[in-house]
């Protein structure tokens, strides 16, 4: 498995050559997210990346709405001209790529949604012989992520398969200015302001948030780190997995990290990357590596008595007059209630009861044989029916005559 | 005469549905129990979805139905019954984000797909990859203006769906995952916990900078009013024009797909809006549950004034308090009631078309003619007979603080 690593401006490439790090991300001030180079500077830094036996990569990771793009355009055309990979996400960017520079290998990043095969496969069958890479989510888990590696293997063997591995968690990208409107005093020319915010919401403290030329960002209190889980990655067929360590403020620790880190990759031993994560300057987590259960909530957020059921559904009690009546107002398409008939209600605290409808009344409380759909019912009064009762023929007067006991 | 766009409503469930298609929406978009963003709506039932289709259809509305949550492997398995269901009942289209679940569509149906704002369209070369990829219409980002939803329209020649109104994601849709991380929740897939409208203090780690450190809302946004720019969006041809809030509620659904309605069909026959009209709109639009209001990016890029630096919370000069349930001409109203109000209140009824009218409480009994000087929520009563009202009409209070 090889390292991912972000260029910095202040490192020279032969100190990267020389901790073995051999891809490199180059980020554009104008086209990545955190990017610091200019257009002339990505392509020199590109051309000599060569000369150390580096793989440069180019990154293209911001959105641009229309008109950010037509201005953009023709800076993004003389550096396609002069470069042969480039990382993208927005689906606009890739169509321009696809169609302009065919020559030109992408890398595709689906860290945002994606947590399906079937996107994965479709993503990689569009993009075809031009898709040098697909970099996943690190939402997926790893029982998806096994299964998704080994498809890929045998239907995209020459694409490169990476994850961030260890960094910070970005958790929104916003195109708005959140930082600077609430400075009353910003130095002239400053276009990066940072901020930790702490949510009233305990325990959430210290998200890193950083405005800059794209908007503002959002990275988690807890950093990501898959360093214990690297032997298992390689063996599911990871091939690249990403440092993020340009956001963190200590370059010489980070540049003797970033070396043992890549030290790891070659040669894994669980002790060095334990001693790797504590050495590490913020709190770790494995986000949903193991299991994703961000979704188990859902259930829990209706009352899923007041959920219908399709089948023999008449209507909802809207209003009780104790020892007087019940009102139901009868709802859906063939919703008809008759004197006599036996229905069943579910009470929104779960009671379920089964009665007669001795008399049936409209709301002028004349006695009928029959009521239909969009109309109110009038029924004798049920203890323990309250308003939000959900009312239903009952399963044997649903059932076709000749099946009833 | 010029073509309007369709206004576009939420419909959170089966009775929303109605009030939406009554008050004027041309189509009505809604969730299924599974595949959608909004897990705490009530959503539809298949029976429901079936109804919904029957009695939009008769009026001429279209109905369209959510599919745009992030899926995993397992839901996509779930898929195609449903979609092939969608198909046989004859929806309109289907809104998806996620490449997987648009394959799935066109396997297993003909069903048209409308991408959805999750998709992060908002550019010409994007529409046109989603062309590529079968989609008919583009819901684009809340980030793009009129003037560049246009451009796309020209350049791509996809339908184009913009939002006109409602509450907005402060990040680019589909690329926040606060809920996630901090909640448990995925945010992409129905379980947005608002982590946005949370009150932060910030603590500004740049020395030349002042305030050190500052307690705010900072990234909590205004909802978007675009009643002012139903002209441009007419000219600039946009397709549809979309309401937000599946899970707001009735008066919310009726006023602005009636609002926005008939600000449409003046567009159509006028062109010109007198400033007195377009303020007696706008006055319609404070009377339902919003935040402050912003215009967001639909003119220029969205400022700082976009941002709601106050509490959560959504106020409205008016409250529902009930809904029409039966008429019996020069008899009646039956009024199924929200919110209380008193005998003597001046309440205002909404009709589906035209102006509100204003009714007095003067006589409220229950159905068994007992006279009320309260109503309590959840109950009946029964109200003068008011001409034109209209079962499902809206009864509306204005909120005394």
């Amino acid at each position: 498995m090889k390292a991912v690593v972000y260029y910095d401006l202040e490192v020279d490439l032969a100190v990267y050559a020389r901790l073995g790090v051999g891809e490199l991300l180059l980020a554009p001030k104008i086209l990545a997210r955190f990017g610091n180079l200019t257009i002339l500077q990505t392509k020199q830094i590109y051309a000599q990346c060569k000369l150390f036996n580096i793989r440069p990569v180019v990154v293209w990771d911001i959105l641009m709405t229309q008109n950010q793009q037509e201005l953009l355009l023709p800076e993004v055309r003389s550096l396609l001209e002069d470069i042969s990979i480039v990382r993208l996400q927005d689906h606009g960017a890739l169509y321009f790529v696809l169609n302009h520079f065919s020559k030109v290998k992408i890398q595709l990043i689906l860290e945002s949604g994606n947590h399906n095969y079937e996107a994965i496969y479709s993503w990689c069958n569009y993009v075809g012989p031009s898709l040098d890479r697909v970099i996943l989510s690190p939402e997926i888990p790893k029982l998806s992520l096994q299964k998704y590696l080994s498809n890929m293997q045998k239907s995209f063997p020459e694409v490169s398969v990476e994850m961030q591995g260890i960094g910070r968690i970005l958790l929104f990208y916003s195109p708005r200015n959140l930082l600077s409107p609430h400075l009353s005093n910003t130095v002239e020319g400053d276009e990066i302001y940072r901020a930790l915010g702490t949510s009233e919401e305990s325990p959430h403290k210290g998200f890193v948030v950083i405005e800059n030329l794209h908007g503002t960002f959002m990275f988690n209190t807890l950093d990501f780190c898959l360093l214990e889980h690297i032997s298992e990655l390689q063996q599911m067929g990871l091939t690249h997995f990403r440092i993020d360590l340009d956001r963190i403020a200590d370059l010489k620790l980070s540049l003797n990290y970033l070396g043992d880190l890549v030290h790891l990759l070659n040669a894994f031993d669980p002790k060095k990357a334990q001693v790797l994560k504590k050495q590490y300057p913020h709190k770790l987590i494995r986000g949903f590596y193991n299991v994703n259960k961000t979704d188990v909530i859902f259930p829990k957020l209706k009352n899923h008595r007041l959920q219908k059921r399709d089948e023999t559904f008449l209507g909802e009690v809207c209003e009780v007059s104790r020892k007087k009546y019940i009102a139901i107002k009868l709802m859906g398409l063939e919703a008809v209630i008759s004197a006599g008939a036996n229905i069943e209600l579910v009470t929104p605290d779960g009671k379920k009861m089964h009665k007669e409808v001795k008399i049936l009344k409209n709301s002028s409380l004349t006695e009928v044989e029959q009521l239909g759909p969009g109309q109110i019912a009038f029924i004798n009064h049920i203890r323990g029916v309250s308003v939000a009762t959900m009312v239903y023929l009952s399963p044997e007067a649903a059932m076709p005559h000749e099946k009833r006991p | 005469m010029v073509k309007i766009p369709e206004i576009l409503a939420p419909a959170g469930n089966l009775e929303k549905l109605k009030v939406a298609v009554l008050y004027g929406a041309d189509a009505v978009y809604l969730g299924g129990m599974k595949f959608g963003l909004r897990s705490a709506a009530d959503n539809f039932t298949n029976a429901e979805i079936e109804e919904a289709v029957a009695f939009a259809h008769k009026r001429g509305v279209l109905v369209y139905v959510v599919l745009n949550s992030f899926l995993h492997d397992k839901e996509i398995e779930e898929l195609p019954p449903f979609v092939q269901f969608l198909h046989q009942v004859g929806i309109d289209a289907v809104i998806v984000s996620d490449l997987g679940v648009l394959q799935v569509v066109r396997q297993c149906s003909k069903l048209k797909i409308h991408l959805s704002t999750q998709g992060n369209c908002i550019n010409a070369h994007s529409a046109l990859f989603w062309k590529q990829m079968g989609v008919t219409r583009v819901i684009l980002g809340r980030e793009v203006s009129i003037q560049e939803a246009a451009k796309i329209k020209k350049i791509s020649g996809l339908e184009v769906e913009i939002f006109i109104h409602g509450s907005m994601c402060i990040a680019y849709s589909g690329n926040c995952t606060i809920s996630n991380y901090t909640k448990g929740r995925d945010s992409n897939r129905g379980g947005c916990a608002h982590s946005c409208r949370f009150e932060y203090t910030l603590d500004f780690q740049d020395r030349n900078v002042s305030p050190k450190s500052k307690t705010c809302f900072f990234m909590s946004s205004k909802d978007l009013n675009g009643i002012e720019y139903l002209t441009e969006a007419t000219q600039a041809g946009i397709d549809s024009l979309k309401i937000e809030g599946r899970m707001k509620g009735h008066l919310y659904v009726g006023t602005l797909a009636k609002t926005y309605k008939e600000a449409l069909l003046y567009i159509k026959q006028n062109q010109k809006v007198p400033s007195k009209l377009a303020a007696s709109w706008n006055q319609e639009l404070l009377k339902v549950t919003h935040r402050d209001y912003t215009s967001a990016n639909l003119g220029a890029k969205a400022s700082f004034d976009s941002i709601y630096s106050d509490r959560e919370h959504e106020g409205s000069d008016f409250i529902v308090v009930g809904f029409v349930v039966e008429v019996v001409p020069e008899e009646f109203i039956l009024v199924e009631v929200r919110n209380a109000f008193y005998k003597g209140d001046y309440l205002e009824l909404l009709p589906f078309k035209g102006k509100a009218h204003s009714i007095n409480a003067d006589k409220i009994t229950n159905v068994l003619g007992e006279e009320y000087t309260k109503t309590k929520p959840g109950t009946l009563v029964k109200l003068s007979s008011v001409e034109g009202a209209e079962v499902y009409n809206i009864l509306r209070k204005r909120e005394v603080t």
